[in-house]
């Protein structure tokens, strides 16, 4: 298999997009447009499920129905969306960050997305068969019997991690190897570091969930006897392989959304990041301590209870490196000159909701509580606060922050708040009910509910249509705006890392001249005014 | 569009890398490869949990001789990789093509073995679905073969490229990448070999 | 002036902050306490929203501020004055974080022991989860049931497990539940102290019929529970 055949002529044009093209800025497009696109997929089968739970009783859909829809609404949200629209941006401006020309293995960066499509297309024709019912996280035994959308779904779930994978080889190797003269590790912008801590993971985790799915396949297709319980399979087995990927998984999806916001607050408040190394060192540390966490999960399962310790311990610990995150961009906001725009809003709403997130998260870990919180509405409304208050905000953040890179244009900045104050009011309208009725008694994953739980649903259900609706500005901005918006200047907010140093959108190749960096990603407020981490370029070249 | 790969030298400033001493397509092979460790990982821990807390008497059935005999033929596929990694480097083409056939030759053998024992296996009724035993066994050897038939198809393939004279003494890293992952599959079937046979 | 402004922002954060733990330890979240595990529970719980809310408050409060008071001011094109970091600042917020999440630890571990503490003469109730039913098994009696009765302030011990595909145990009054398995018994220990009728519920998707896997726990006197063990045999 040679990775190093000559790229694929990019053509010009829309019809680029819808090719095997091999400019990382092409693919980093077709992982954003496609994942977008199956984000509004699982936004709507989202919102079919919240209409099912708005008034307790059977309403339109039984319960096999309802298991489906849950089902590929967290599988499509998680696979198909958040682990790869991160990719999308880290393909997208990896390259670019670094002062490269492409990614290390354009072709294998190519197959990556091409792995997409079809795999989103085999999770949800699944539908037609009889889909994959048994949660996104597929507990043994019952994903042994469900029907034959269950082998579909595990297949697509190993293609898609298997597109992670070639992506996390590929951002390592880029970032290795192809940095620019004088581009450091430590002068590496904070998106590359979570890019980086991200792959890592990827590396180390994704493999063990397809050996488990593999394993599940084959106690479908090969009658192997696994989780076979009665045969002396153990169903706590796949928990265990399930969980080293999965809660790994969870920093995949947060990390390079810690990345994103990272180099938003900077340029919005004219003031360099506060503890650069301690936000970089903190991304590989939870990196790191992600690994040890997995059987937090297995809390009620009767495990082990002397193993339980440590795994609380190591959970509770993680925090510090995310509170060291936390305070960093407080102390970085504090004192600077802060513009309101559209990403600054939404890498606002990001630490505001994260932290919700990240504080019942602690609670999570306290096994005594955990254990009457475990699969109930509580994990829902901190999963959820965790992914959609947080990756998505900051996804959101990106998406306005890169947009006139990306597409040359900018957009509409009323449109953008609008987006902003709807996004914000229906997560939390969303989620925060879904805090009291776990603690109260809901467990997750039901389609009806005793009556006493009616009132916190219904508010859950009105803030999901919010949230439904609050994409509607977002899409006709994008679209407009990409189509008529103003043409973007190369730098309209005057950012100092390197794609900003290029044409908006960047040239083939990136940069007319190779990028010669001599300064941090991030120095804003220097006496002589710099421009850019390409300040010196003339140094070495041609 | 020019190459974003092309080697290291000839990028001249975008070779921030060479300072590693690395070749991008060395890192990249070794991230896979740290991958793969985890892929059988997962599947050896889910056999050495059934190993321990079921173990099994089929496991008496297994042929620990015949299948060392098999191990000596992997492992000196692995030195004939070695072999014909040193030949390109001193410019010698002949020892190359030599070599990678032998390790052809060597990884068929070491794969004709494994389906000899997985037969003798079923004749005493050890299957996928006979007992935890057959399914982990089969599973684990099952996807270490299937490496090993990937390794073969990619050693057909250097086979055929050194064929048309695509390395030399300057030029021989496809060589050294698939002599990574033949390496690497070798390992695994050390570990293999003596989690499943030997204790 | 400068000085003067933190002072009084100190001041009244930190009353804020107390103000803010007391009234989050106030704060009633939870079903009512049927177990002796509830109470201790929920005092860790009560401890832990006391903390969140402190954090909670801390840091959205200086989020709010830094917005409002850091704005860019029209027509200001220019950079803020450059501070990469402060040392002594960044140890304070690691080392702070991290004595109050290994006291939190500490705390949950004495709890965990409590409520994990083997009663000496625990009645043995043998639970069985099936798709979509609950059974409810004690030994010696010879009774089976589907609705489930307990003596008030008897130790319990259930011993759960599955007939299919895993369930989960769940009572939320008594403020715990465990995994039905298949292949496996797991252990949960509760000590009833309120009389009364409360839900038992699946807490783990278990198929079609998951959300309408429940049944209910009746606690009654010692002597109606005999009455009623008697009535079953
Ligand atoms: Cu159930």
């Amino acid at each position: 298999m040679s990775m190093s055949t000559e790229a694929v002529s990019p053509g010009r044009g829309w019809r680029r997009y819808f090719t095997w093209n091999t400019d990382h800025k092409v693919i980093g497009v077709q992982y954003l447009v496609t994942t977008f696109c199956f984000f509004l997929i699982g936004g709507l089968l989202a919102m079919l499920v919240r209409a099912e739970l708005a008034q307790p009783g059977p309403d339109f859909l039984n319960g096999t129905e309802f298991n489906r829809f849950l089902t590929n609404h967290g599988s499509v949200m998680l696979f198909l969306w958040i682990i790869p629209v991160l990719a999308g941006f880290g393909n997208y401006l990896v390259p670019l960050m670094i002062g490269a020309r492409d990614m290390a293995f354009p072709n294998m960066n190519a197959l990556s997305f091409w792995l997409i499509p079809p795999a989103g297309l085999i999770m949800l024709a699944s539908f037609f068969v009889g889909a994959a019912e048994a949660g996104w996280t597929a507990y043994a035994p019952l994903s042994i019997q469900t029907p034959v959308g269950q082998t579909l779904w595990a297949v697509s779930v190993i293609i898609l991690g298997t597109s992670s994978l070639l992506g996390a080889v590929n951002f390592v190797t880029t970032v290795f190897t192809m940095r620019a003269e004088g581009m450091t590790f430590w002068r590496l912008p904070l998106f590359v570091w979570g890019m980086l801590a991200t792959s890592l993971l990827v590396l180390l985790a994704t493999p063990v969930l397809t050996a488990g799915l593999v394993l599940i396949a084959m106690d479908r297709m090969a009658g192997t006897l696994f989780f076979s319980a009665s045969n002396g399979g153990d169903p706590i087995l796949w928990q265990n392989m399930f969980w080293f990927y999965s809660h790994p998984a969870v920093y995949i999806m947060v990390l390079p959304a810690m990345g994103i916001v990272s180099e938003v607050y900077p340029v919005f408040s004219r003031k360099p990041i506060f503890g650069y190394k301690a936000i970089a060192m903190s991304s590989m540390a939870i990196s790191i301590l992600g690994l040890t966490v997995w059987a937090h999960h297995m809390f009620t399962s009767g495990m082990d209870p002397r193993l339980r310790i440590p795994y609380m311990i190591s959970s509770m610990i993680i925090a510090v490196p995310t509170g060291i995150k936390i305070f960093s961009w407080l102390a970085t906001i504090w004192d600077g000159k802060i513009r309101f725009t559209t990403p600054m809003l939404f890498a606002l709403g990001f630490i505001s909701m994260f932290l919700i997130g990240g504080i019942t998260g602690i609670f999570l870990a306290a096994i005594p509580i955990d254990v009457h919180v475990h699969d109930t509405y509580f994990v829902v409304a901190h999963l959820h606060f965790v992914l959609f208050g947080g990756s998505v905000s900051a996804v959101y953040a990106g998406l306005y922050y890169w947009f006139p890179k990306i597409t040359g244009r900018m957009y509409d900045e009323r449109l953008g708040k609008v987006h902003f104050v709807a996004n914000f009011v229906g997560t939390n309208l969303t989620y925060l009910p879904m805090f009291l009725a776990g603690l109260l008694g809901m467990p997750r994953r039901v389609s009806d509910y005793s009556p006493e739980f009616t009132t916190l649903n219904l508010l859950a259900t009105l803030g999901a249509f919010l949230l439904g609706t609050s994409a509607l500005p977002f899409i006709y901005n994008a679209v407009v705006s990409w189509v008529s918006g103003p043409k973007a200047a190369a730098n309209p907010w005057r950012a100092l890392t390197l794609e900003w140093q290029t044409d908006s959108p960047p040239p083939a190749e990136n940069f007319h001249q190779p990028p010669v960096v001599n300064s941090g990603p991030y120095d804003y407020g220097q006496p002589m005014g710099v421009s850019g981490q390409a300040q010196a370029v003339p140094a070495v070249g041609d | 569009m020019r190459e974003a790969t092309r080697s290291a030298d000839e990028a001249g400033m975008f070779a921030a890398g060479v300072r590693l001493g690395l070749d991008h397509l060395k890192l990249g092979m070794w991230l896979f490869l740290a991958s793969e460790v985890m892929f059988f990982g997962g599947l050896i821990s889910a056999f050495m949990h059934f190993k321990v807390n079921n173990p099994s008497p089929e496991s008496s059935l297994l042929d620990v001789v015949l299948v060392g005999l098999n191990t000596f033929v992997l492992l000196t596929s692995s030195l004939t990789v070695v072999l014909g990694l040193a030949a390109i480097q001193r410019g010698d083409r002949r020892g190359l093509i030599g070599y990678l056939t032998a390790t052809i030759l060597l990884g068929t053998a070491f794969l004709v073995g494994q389906g000899n024992e997985f037969a003798t296996l079923y004749r005493h009724g050890i299957t996928l679905s006979s007992s935890l035993f057959g399914s982990s066994f089969f599973t684990l050897t099952g996807f270490h073969g299937l490496h090993v038939l990937v390794g073969i198809c990619w050693a057909l393939s250097t086979l055929v490229k050194a064929l048309r004279a695509g390395y030399s003494q300057g030029s021989y890293l496809g060589v050294e990448v698939f002599g990574l992952y033949w390496h690497f599959v070798d390992i695994v079937w050390i570990i293999l070999f003596t989690l499943i046979y030997l204790i | 002036m400068r000085e003067r402004s933190i002072f009084a922002i100190v001041i009244v954060s930190m009353l804020l902050l107390v103000v803010g733990y007391l009234a989050a330890t106030q704060l009633n979240l939870m079903p009512t306490q049927a177990s002796t595990r509830a109470v201790l529970v929920d005092e860790l719980f009560h401890v832990l929203v006391g903390t969140a809310a402190v954090v909670f408050v801390l840091v959205e409060g200086i989020l709010v501020y830094a917005a409002l008071r850091f704005r860019q001011r029209a027509g200001d094109e220019t950079d803020a004055v450059p501070i990469h970091g402060n040392t002594t600042l960044e140890l304070v917020w690691t080392a702070i974080p991290a004595m109050i999440v290994i006291a939190i630890g500490f705390y949950a571990y004495q709890v965990l022991t409590e409520i994990e503490k083997p009663a000496p003469e625990p009645m043995v109730v043998e639970v069985i989860g099936r798709q979509f039913i609950w059974q409810f098994r004690y030994p010696g009696e010879g009774v089976t049931a589907q609705e489930l009765h307990l003596p008030v302030n008897q130790p319990i011990r259930f011993e759960i497990t599955s007939g299919d595909v895993i369930h989960s145990f769940w009572v939320p009054q008594f403020r715990g539940k465990r995994d039905a398995t298949p292949g496996r018994v797991s252990e949960f220990l509760v000590t009833p102290t309120e009389i009364g009728t409360f839900p038992v519920r699946c807490a783990e998707l278990c198929g079609p019929g998951h959300a309408n896997m429940t049944t209910q726990v009746i606690v009654e006197s010692p002597a109606d529970f005999q009455a009623w063990l008697a009535g079953q045999q």
